[in-house]
């Protein structure tokens, strides 16, 4: 039996605390390391699940639920790792705590923020709104609590913060922290990125208003979004009557992502479902490639169909030009079926923008990458594990799946090591 | 949509594959293409359906289909093609394709993609034919000194101008009496794809005139994104190919209709010269052009040998024309009779090759446009 009992987990989305409770509940230490101030990942960003059209939050309850009692799982926020030594067995590891200027005395008041002069990007809006410099992540953040950029709180505003605290939780020296783990296995849960729109040149290089991604029409149908779920679109605050889905808008490309990103028909299905469900006269068309719905998600699939304001159009969008004035956006296809090149022109564009693997972009990653990022899975240098997105373009059931199998993989790797 | 017969003709794919459009395979249909086309008409564009037509081995539908020709190897398909599929490539291949279906003798049409077999045949031509009438012997001394010392080289002392007519007007009524023959047939297909039947053809005249004067604009080269700076050097060759055209009807003229001596208007004071080595220059400054630009682009876009042997062809008729004329001047014997045997052979290649060498596409993307215009399908133009 290995030295070291415990499994390092990076990246605490869905599949990186699957891994975290599985292997904890039988008994395995785990040191669950994320780069975001929060655990939930990308599945925190959602509006609702496919195919139930249920809120990703239950899920994630469930999973804050298991991992906050549990003594087995140390997790670290704002933390990445930034050097792996060792093999199976006996790895160590060095990991990077950034400060987060805030401390476990936060209540989640909310005193901070309102007296914070300062406002910042908010990027889990994915830049569609503002936040204060000292802010919540998102209303069921895990931890609950609060975070102050320091780049956007310069001057007073750090001062003005600290000063609101009655729990003496602002930590304005915070300094960022090495820490050295010895771990006995690691699995790479480091999931994905939106690509990027800007690489997009026939798509409108990410420079169109009303040319949205898929995952900021997440953000536009939440609650907890910039619009508060009710999607209007961001030029001028306009009710959608109609919107064209792209489909492929970087995948299945080898000038972009070669891979298929396997989830955007299913989402696209979905974010036409918002939109019919917000406006009952509104209309969607999506344009596709191959709509990829494969076993019962057909179902979803058949549910599209039978909606009369919903259109499937075989053809790729690769042509999209903004009207100046109204803002409304016009597409090109050919409409592969009739044989007929077409333009049709929509409130907005939402793009099914793909997966991109965030494994390259993680500091001294010890796993062996395959072609296009993402980790391979089989022959993988021993000890070392992936899950979920960081090893195949999947939705959120296929990782949690395959997130149990991997907790399994690597509690095995110990033992055996 | 209603139902066709498929019927694959697989050795017509393995011969698209082989010629340069291996890549057609990877096409998944998300009909890019189609969109990012510049020239492509809103009704039945291209290349998208001719990718499937291809993958399925529909060797007559494509024949049959003037879009193939309307193409101009602009390049933006195959620059934004998700897959590589290389749509551009492969539309090339398919004229190949569709020159060598067309072709009234084969076994040239078989010949005309390798650029030494067809040297070779255009050599035994000119050669053999030099043989025939006792003029093989290149080094004998055919030239004069005149009075001041220079040397005076006169070709028609060497080989007689006339004789150079019997040869090279046959190898033109040839080229032109087989491209028709090539044009007559593939135009009747198109008609019938199109369900037009027949007799469209005295109906599309008045079409003739607009798509020359569209051509000789070349406004659809402008519509290009990637290939946009082709459109010069392609226009001058055309230009060139015209002008030495007219110089050569002019030395008919000026032989057999004003009787004037073979060679007598070889000086630089006649018109003729200037309009000749204005059309030579162009033709060389184009070839050179052409041939850089394809060079440039080869990381991208692939050329086929079906390409290089034209543009190759017109620049060795160029610098073997150019040069003759120089020696000649320069009085250097040996060398300019060389010189000038080479590049009638080279010309005599262009001739015989005309119809099925990447020449053709002079007669048949003419006529697909014709066919276009007839039918309201007008190319889309900057």
């Amino acid at each position: 039996m290995a030295e070291n009992k415990s499994v390092l987990v990076v990246g605490g989305g869905i599949s990186g605390m699957t891994v975290a409770v599985e292997a904890a509940e039988v008994g395995y230490k785990v040191h669950l390391v994320e780069r975001n101030p929060f655990l939930g990942g990308r599945v925190a960003q959602l509006n609702k699940y496919f195919p139930k059209m249920c809120p990703p939050y239950c899920g994630l309850e469930i999973n804050f639920r298991r991992i906050r009692p549990n003594t087995d799982i140390s997790w670290m926020t704002t933390s990445e790792v930034v050097k792996v030594e060792g093999g199976p067995g006996n790895f160590t590891v060095t990991v990077k705590t950034n400060p987060r200027y805030v401390n476990e005395n936060c209540t989640g008041c909310n005193k901070c923020a309102e007296a914070c002069p300062n406002e910042r990007v908010n990027g889990f809006n994915y830049g569609m709104d503002k936040s204060k410099a000292a802010y919540l992540p998102h209303p069921m953040s895990f931890p609950m609590r609060y975070v102050i950029d320091k780049s956007a709180c310069g001057g007073d505003c750090g001062q003005a913060c600290k000063a609101a605290c009655k729990y003496d939780a602002v930590e304005l020296d915070q300094q960022a922290a090495t820490t050295e783990l010895k771990v006995g296995s690691i699995v790479y849960a480091t999931g994905w990125k939106p690509y990027d729109m800007a690489k997009l040149e026939i798509l409108g290089k990410g420079e169109m208003k009303n040319v949205i991604s898929n995952v900021m029409m997440e953000r536009l149908a939440s609650a907890s979004g910039p619009t508060a779920g009710k999607i209007l679109r961001p030029s001028d605050g306009k009710e959608v009557k109609s919107v064209a889905f792209v489909q492929c808008a970087g995948s299945r490309d080898e000038n972009h992502l070669s891979h298929c990103s396997s989830i955007c028909c299913m989402a696209s299905l979905k974010q036409a479902f918002y939109v019919r469900e917000q406006y009952e006269d509104a209309k969607a068309e999506v344009f596709y490639i191959d709509l990829r719905t494969p076993g019962r998600y057909e179902k979803f699939l058949n549910r599209a169909q039978a909606d009369e304001n919903i259109t499937l159009t075989k053809g790729k969008v690769a042509a999209v030009s903004e009207n100046a004035e109204t803002g409304d956006v016009t597409v090109t296809i050919e409409d592969v079926f009739a044989g007929v090149k077409r333009q049709a022109t929509f409130d907005m564009v939402v793009l099914a923008t793909g997966m991109e693997p965030e494994l390259a972009s993680v500091g001294g990653t010890a796993a062996t990458l395959a072609e296009g990022g993402f980790a391979v899975g089989d022959l993988q240098k021993p000890g070392i594990f992936s899950a979920g997105v960081a090893k195949a373009p999947v939705d959120v059931m296929t990782s949690i799946q395959d997130s149990t199998g991997t907790a399994l993989k690597a509690i095995q790797s110990i033992v055996r090591s | 949509m209603s139902d066709i017969m498929v019927e694959p003709d697989l050795n017509f794919i393995k011969g698209l594959t082989a010629s340069g459009a291996d890549t057609v395979k990877k096409c998944y249909q998300c009909a890019t293409c189609s969109v990012v086309c510049n020239i492509a008409p809103e009704g039945g564009p291209f290349p998208r359906k001719e990718m499937v037509w291809a993958q399925w081995g529909l060797k007559d539908k494509l024949a049959a289909d003037p879009d193939v020709w309307l193409c101009h190897n602009c390049g933006d398909c195959t620059k934004h093609c998700p897959r590589g599929a290389k749509p551009a490539e492969v539309l090339g291949a398919l004229r190949k394709a569709t020159i060598e279906k067309y072709a009234m003798i084969k076994p040239l049409a078989g010949i005309a993609s390798s650029f030494a077999g067809s040297f070779v045949v255009a050599a035994i031509v000119i050669i053999g034919l030099l043989a025939a009438i006792g003029h093989l012997n290149v080094l004998a001394n055919y030239h004069e000194v005149g009075e001041d010392g220079h040397v005076n080289i006169i070709f028609n002392n060497f080989l007689n101008t006339h004789y150079v007519d019997a040869v090279f007007m046959p190898l033109f009524m040839l080229a032109v009496l087989t491209a028709g023959y090539g044009v007559m047939k593939f135009w009747n297909d198109i008609c019938d794809g199109a369900g037009l039947g027949k007799y469209t053809g005295r109906n599309a005249l008045p079409s003739i005139l607009p798509t020359l004067l569209q051509i000789m604009q070349h406004n659809v080269f402008s519509a290009c994104g990637v290939n946009k700076d082709r459109k010069i050097p392609h226009l001058l060759a055309l230009v060139s190919f015209i002008l030495l055209f007219i110089t050569t009807n002019w030395a008919v003229v000026y032989l057999y209709v004003l009787g004037w001596e073979p060679g007598s208007y070889s000086s630089l004071h006649n018109p003729l010269k200037w309009v000749g080595n204005i059309g030579a220059i162009m033709l060389l400054a184009g070839a050179f052009l052409l041939i850089r630009n394809r060079k440039a682009k080869e990381a991208t876009q692939s050329s086929s040998a079906f390409d290089w042997n034209l543009l190759y062809l017109i620049l060795l008729i160029g610098v073997t024309g150019f040069l003759a004329q120089v020696i000649r001047m320069a009085g250097i014997v040996p060398g300019a009779q060389v010189m000038y045997v080479l590049h009638l052979i080279f010309i005599a290649q262009l001739f015989i090759f005309a119809p099925y060498s990447k020449l053709a596409h002079l007669f048949y993307r003419t006529t697909a446009m014709v066919f276009a215009k007839h039918t309201g399908r007008d190319l889309k133009v900057a």
